[in-house]
């Protein structure tokens, strides 16, 4: 009896003693705002405007609405083993479209989010003290919003202009929304860096954005 | 102390929801009449659904995301009706017994105020048919309603036509109809029993009416055009002959089906042996014998495999009522069973 006793107590010690160890994890990924430093958090802030770029230009987006609606591309209706959809692409060709179209609707869906994302001039009252970390890639960042509004402009003829999110966008057309873009792309001119690698705003990129809206400004206006 | 993330995060205005709230009604009347032999319920209820929760997408499309959730205000879902029951049972004193009842439900349900002119659901499934949507909650109508281009026949090249609804000359999704709804107007059961010396014969049947189906399995499988490219299908494919070859099939209510039925549910045979009269009671107490038979036979004018049918093709926490896409057929089955107690 006392046998067992003890070899149940020695045991239950083993399985104690066992189970306290200290923890010592590397954490290799995690996603936390505590452990970010200021800089890396306002880094964090403006990704999103880059994020879904890639999206726009895709095959049931931008390539649809620009390629399909005209005679450079065609996505004929054959036996709706492919691409038949509904007849959305034949309608698209036929310039029969109308709202309820999803490529147009996802066109227009990721570009508006990306207008939004772009506008990040409000989101410096929330980081005053982060400012001056953020100098060297902000200015970047705000040419997203232009270039954003340039595409609405070129599918849509349209151009949302939204200062504070809490508010509705107001619309503008033709030559305001023109001269709008123009102001945006000449005020972040002077301090878009010259040198940056692709795909990130430059002093070129905002230059070329220039240059392709006073191209097409007569057609625009 | 917020980080900067979490204080965005609030400045996005991330409204705080609540679930839709009901407003309920009911009034009945229980009755039972001649000694309890005739008895029956009547039941009216009305349920008015508001604050409607639904993943809509913003009026200003300058969002961060491109659909929210929110709270609809005054929309409304209303959900009313009138139930009957009756029974009646019969007990004669040569042992002669049976019972037969039933019961009906009339439903009528609305949808009222809601601030969009189409709530899509019901995402048609097969090739050539991404992106459609089957199913539309529109004012004035049922949920569950199927909002379809209405098909009107073909015209002399064998192309499908529709209906101009709008009529502005072009067929587009402007062009579609509230074409009915996936839930029934009437839905009834009936049961029956009645039993004599040893035997027994019980009864059920179900059925509904009112209602359509959407043969989404008959869009995508049965249409002519699969001929053109060597790919098998069903004569339903080839049923109308002027018909062209190059036809193409969308979604429409060419494929919008009657949806009532009548069921033979269950029927059972027994027959309960006299233990005591065979002599056998001293080791079997009793014995009963029986045949069941499940899903008989089915009534309708549906030609899928089965009118009691929901594949579930919601979008976006939206509701799909009444598609059939390649569901499987009920099974007939037929059970024989002896009873034993010793």
């Amino acid at each position: 009896m006392k046998k067992k006793l003890y070899i149940l107590l020695t045991l239950t010690a083993i399985m104690v003693v066992n189970s306290c160890t200290t923890l010592d994890e590397t954490i290799l990924d995690e996603t936390s705002a505590t452990g970010l430093s200021d800089k890396q958090a306002a880094e964090g802030i403006i990704a999103p405007v880059y994020a879904l770029l890639p999206n726009i230009f895709q095959h049931t987006t931008y390539f649809a609405l620009q390629e399909i609606s005209t005679d450079e591309a065609i996505l004929p209706y054959r036996g709706g083993t492919d691409w038949g959809d509904n007849g959305i692409y034949l309608a698209m060709h036929q310039h029969t479209h109308t709202s309820t179209d999803p490529n147009l609707r996802k066109t227009l869906g990721i570009l508006s989010c990306k207008v939004c994302r772009g506008l990040l001039r409000p989101l410096m009252r929330y980081l005053p003290s982060m400012t001056h970390l953020l100098r060297p890639t902000w200015p970047k960042q705000e040419g997203c919003g232009p270039y954003y509004s340039m595409l609405t402009l070129d599918l849509f003829g349209l151009v949302f202009v939204k200062d504070n999110l809490g508010e509705n966008s107001k619309i503008i057309r033709g030559d305001e929304a023109v001269e709008y873009i123009k102001k945006e792309l000449l005020a972040i001119e002077p301090d878009v860096d010259a040198n940056v690698g692709p795909g990130r705003v430059s002093k070129g990129v905002v230059w070329g954005l220039l240059a392709r809206l006073y191209l097409n400004a007569a057609v625009y206006q | 102390m917020l980080s900067p993330q979490e204080r965005l995060i609030l400045d996005w205005r991330i409204p705080i929801f609540s679930g839709s709230v009901s407003t309920q009604t009911d009034i009945g009347l229980d009755f039972a009449l001649f000694n309890g032999a005739l008895s029956g319920t009547i039941d009216y209820f009305n349920k008015v659904s508001n604050n409607i929760l639904l993943e809509v997408i913003p009026a200003d499309p300058v969002q961060p995301a491109g659909t929210f959730w929110t709270n609809v205000k005054d929309m409304t879902i209303t959900n009313k009706g009138l139930e009957l029951e009756l029974n009646y049972r019969y007990i004669a004193q040569k042992g002669l017994r049976f019972d037969i009842g039933g019961n009906i439900t009339f439903i009528n349900n609305v949808v009222n105020n809601s601030p969009y002119s189409v709530i899509p659901s019901g995402s048609a499934s097969g090739s050539g048919l991404t992106s459609a949507t089957i199913n539309g909650y529109v004012n004035g109508q049922p949920i569950g309603t199927f909002f379809l281009k209405q098909f009107t026949g073909f015209d002399d090249k064998g192309l499908s036509t529709y209906f101009d609804a709008d009529g502005d000359g072009l067929i587009t999704d402007k062009d579609r109809i509230a074409a009915g709804s996936a839930l029934p107007t009437k839905q009834y059961n009936l049961n029956g029993s009645i039993a004599y010396k040893g035997f027994d014969l019980v009864a059920n049947f179900n059925g509904v009416s009112g209602n359509k189906i959407y043969d989404n399995t008959a869009n995508s499988n049965f249409y002519k055009l699969r001929l053109s490219k060597g790919i098998n299908t069903t004569p339903e494919a080839i049923a109308t002959p002027n018909e062209s070859i190059n036809n193409a099939a969308p979604v429409s209510t060419r494929y919008l089906k009657d949806g009532a039925f009548f069921r033979l549910n269950n029927l059972v045979l027994g027959y309960s042996l006299n233990t005591k009269v065979l002599g056998i009671n001293k080791w079997i107490s009793s014995a009963r014998l029986s045949v069941t038979g499940q899903n008989l036979f089915v009534i309708t004018k549906y030609d899928g495999y089965d009118p009691e049918v929901n594949t579930d093709r919601t979008i976006n926490g939206i509701s799909s009522y009444g598609i059939d896409y390649l569901s499987y057929p009920k099974a007939k089955s037929f059970i024989v069973g002896l009873n034993l107690s010793f």
